[in-house]
């Protein structure tokens, strides 16, 4: 039997990926018995890990590495393309079927098994998209995510969004409606405002439409009121606004 | 994928490079874990925490069995104001709210006392569990664990000390 500061700190050892088998599931059969301050506690060593894995500077491999990728998954869909149609004929040329027919049939698999792929293919996209997607639901379901929307200024006055703020996750979701794209060489760039001070959460493209969705993570924590804006920058953004204002609330 | 690939490859290969030491290896493990993803041999599952987190433990895990496969020990330096990675990607998404958190975040590590610091990179950044870090630092297992606790306790005061500073 373990003492409750012992699953403490298997909580904090969990959150590095750092513990056995065994002491692992020691402590998820604790958590599964519905232990609420064992369960912030691994809130809580969550969050710092995910702070400590972003601590590693990104480094872009090179162009190749995704060139390969995508012609492997290109290879992959056409090879499987390949695979159904010869299983497909066994059963008809057993059973004497007029060779017309068969290869009508042939086709008509070969090009069915494209569909296929295609939708597998989609199928997957959805798969991972749908991953980040549950991450949004909870940012924005969460009971601590508060809401301001924002208007369109100057140079953009038709143009709204609306910012999901949960400050103690430190996350951000911002959705952008009928903002023009910005001029070229220029993108937009996304502030929060505390106390005057405005601190960069990043830069962000807009779609042919104008809608935008921009997840911010992981954003500075703050406390108090919070002013959100949207300003038109350099690419690849600036330490401070310097560009005209597009959109702004609190 | 594509918009995945381009959103978290760079953290991918950094932290595969930092714990490999090798260009051609790193990008061979970006490689797999990204064609893993494709192929939905690992998934995700948003209960376990944040799909940045999730990805840096595949990771990590997988270009730690690389070094075992090849009988080799870890080259991974450690993380320091001092000893920054190497030069960023050119990526434009990198935003300057990331490199900011990233400044906080080594500046809180660096605030650590060396022996929790020391345990909690060989657990999160090596890969060690807190058994293996016992045995290679000749400590009792209590001890290790109560000073990893102290170590994310005193990480988390630190952070907020940080951020309410700036």
């Amino acid at each position: 039997m373990k003492s409750h500061q012992d699953y403490l700190e298997l909580a904090a050892i969990h959150a590095l990926g750092a513990l056995d088998d065994q002491e692992r599931e020691r402590l998820e059969a604790h958590l599964a018995a519905g232990c609420e301050e064992c369960e912030s506690a691994m809130e809580e060593a969550r969050r710092i890990a995910d702070d400590l894995a972003h601590a590693i500077e990104p480094v872009a491999p090179s162009p190749a590495v995704r060139e390969r990728l995508l012609e492997r998954a290109r290879q992959d869909a056409s090879r499987s393309a390949f695979e159904l149609p010869r299983r497909g004929l066994r059963l008809p040329l057993a059973t004497a079927a007029s060779l017309a027919a068969v290869l009508g049939l042939g086709l008509h698999v070969v090009s069915l098994q494209r569909v296929i792929d295609q939708e597998r293919t989609a199928s997957r996209e959805l798969a991972l998209e749908l991953a980040r997607a549950e991450e949004s639901v909870q940012a924005l379901t969460s009971l601590t995510t508060q809401t301001v929307s924002l208007t369109g200024q100057g140079p953009a006055p038709g143009a709204r969004a609306r910012a999901f703020i949960d400050v103690p996750n430190r996350r951000l979701l911002l959705y952008v409606y009928d903002l023009p794209a910005p001029p070229p060489g220029r993108t937009y760039q996304l502030w929060v405002i505390v106390q005057g001070t405005p601190v960069s959460v990043g830069t962000f493209g807009v779609e042919p439409n104008g809608s935008a969705r921009f997840d911010a993570e992981p954003l500075p924590s703050f406390e108090g009121a919070v002013t959100v804006a949207v300003t038109v920058e350099p690419e690849g953004g600036v330490p401070q606004p310097t560009g005209p204002m597009v959109l702004m609330g609190s | 994928m594509e918009a995945l690939y381009d959103r978290y490859s760079g953290f991918v290969h950094a932290l595969a490079l930092r714990v490999l030491g090798r260009t051609e290896e790193a990008e061979e493990v970006v490689q797999d874990v990204f064609w893993q993803l494709w192929k939905s041999k690992i998934r995700y599952d948003p209960a376990q925490g944040r799909f940045s987190t999730w990805l840096f433990v595949i990771t990590r895990n997988r270009s730690l069995d690389r070094l075992r496969s090849k009988r080799r020990t870890p080259s991974a330096q450690p993380l320091s104001i001092d000893a920054p990675g190497p030069a960023a990607g050119n990526d434009p998404e990198q935003s300057a709210s990331i490199a900011e958190r990233r400044r906080y975040v080594l500046s809180a590590l660096g605030r650590l006392p060396s022996e929790q610091r020391q345990a909690l990179e060989l657990a999160f950044y090596q890969g060690l569990t807190h058994r293996e870090i016992a045995e290679r630092l000749g400590e009792p297992l209590g001890t290790i664990k109560s000073r990893i606790k102290m170590a994310m306790d005193k990480l988390r005061l630190n952070l907020r000390g940080v951020e309410s500073a700036s």
